[in-house]
């Protein structure tokens, strides 16, 4: 995303100077209904949140706690289009998970269905040191998230060449480990044998 | 069994995840998509445990450019008086809070003043019989120690003064 050079009197705004409120709405409104649009996608919406209140919401966040939200935006670090947008989106993330969340609850309420009876894979234990924090958000990119390596390098910011080699690395190290751990696993159960015949 | 990629990516979906109280907020993570996404173990292991996070980070990068949508004047007016709403209201509390505050301060001034009040009643109290003792010694020292002596003294002084007569003089004269 190519940031935009928006700049407004975020002191002022704190102070509560309202041609510094009016030009800061006027400055971001598009870019925070654009940013609650895109998240929420075509048709998504739960038919009672509108747009304009998840718009609304953004901005009292902002303002609540005593302006605790916008008082950590530091303009030195990034640039305001950027963080309005993370703030959006995690502000809409938010809200449609809680409607969600009303929503699953109200459908539990009303119609009583049978669990299935589905076995949990197990859960593989990862050493923490195992795996670099690089090579890990590599993985969770590719693997959860579902991306392609061209989506991820530019997610990433680097070559597509930077995330194969990464993801090639990181899958040795986890299957060395698991092989090492299965050899382990098979030495000491051959020993148990050995030593109860 | 070998593991093979689909078996690793299926063990790393499904691996045991660290708990983490910590998230990344907004302005930790714009600072780090500005700062070109270095390598940073601790922030990269956090988004590789956060969906959410990661979820805003690619919609951050992989969008070419913002177009902006146009807010509608009812919207903007929407947006004015809710945030005018939410300074009056954050504005009012800070006045009950400063009222809420002087009416301390004033309480503690008053109960200071009372309290001076009665440590000073107390220590006057107790310089009192000092005070008196020092006016004693005032006294005597100015009449040379002549108001402790015998009344008889007194008397022929009084005398010489010429400030009374004799007894016997006074009867006479009746």
């Amino acid at each position: 995303m190519r940031s935009q050079t928006l700049k407004f009197d975020l002191e002022a705004c704190i102070r509560g100077d309202s041609a510094a409120w009016e030009a800061f709405l006027s400055g971001t409104a598009g870019l925070v209904i654009s940013a609650v649009k895109r998240t929420i996608g075509p048709g998504q919406i739960p038919a009672d949140l509108e747009v304009d209140d998840l718009v609304q919401a953004v901005y009292l966040k902002l303002i609540r706690n005593d302006f605790k939200l916008l008082r950590s935006y530091d303009p030195g670090k990034a640039a305001v289009s950027t963080w309005l947008t993370l703030v959006t989106r995690s502000t809409t993330i938010d809200a449609l998970r809680r409607k969600r969340m009303k929503f699953a609850l109200l459908e539990d309420m009303v119609v009583a269905t049978t669990p299935e009876e589905t076995t949990p894979n197990p859960l593989m234990d990862i050493p923490v040191q195992l795996l670099t924090g690089r090579q890990k958000l590599v993985l969770s990119l590719l693997f959860e998230d579902e991306r392609t390596v061209p989506e991820t390098a530019a997610i990433m910011g680097v070559s597509e060449q930077t995330i194969r080699s990464t993801k090639h690395k990181a899958l040795e190290r986890l299957r060395k480990h698991f092989e090492n751990q299965k050899k382990n696993d098979s030495d000491s159960t051959s020993a148990g044998d050995d030593r109860s015949q | 069994m070998a593991y093979e990629d689909d078996r690793l990516r299926s063990i790393w979906t499904n691996r045991k995840r660290q708990p983490s109280r910590r998230t990344i907020d907004e302005m930790t993570l714009a600072a780090w998509i500005h700062a070109g996404c270095p390598e940073d173990e601790a922030m990269e292991t956090l988004l590789a445990d956060d969906s959410q996070a990661r979820e805003m980070l690619s919609s951050i990068q992989l969008e070419t450019s913002i177009e902006q949508a146009s807010a509608t004047p009812e919207l903007l007016e929407m947006l004015r008086c809710s945030i005018t709403a939410h300074l009056s209201d954050a504005r009012d509390a800070s006045v009950n809070r400063s009222i809420i505050g002087s009416i301390g301060l004033t309480t503690a001034a008053a109960a200071a003043a009372i309290i001076v009040a009665a440590l000073g009643f107390i220590s006057g109290q107790t310089a009192a019989p000092a005070t008196n003792e020092a006016t004693n010694n005032f006294v005597a020292a100015v009449t040379f120690d002549l108001l402790e002596t015998d009344s008889s003294d007194l008397e022929s002084i009084i005398l010489a003064a010429g400030l009374t007569f004799p007894k016997s003089q006074e009867g006479e004269e009746q």
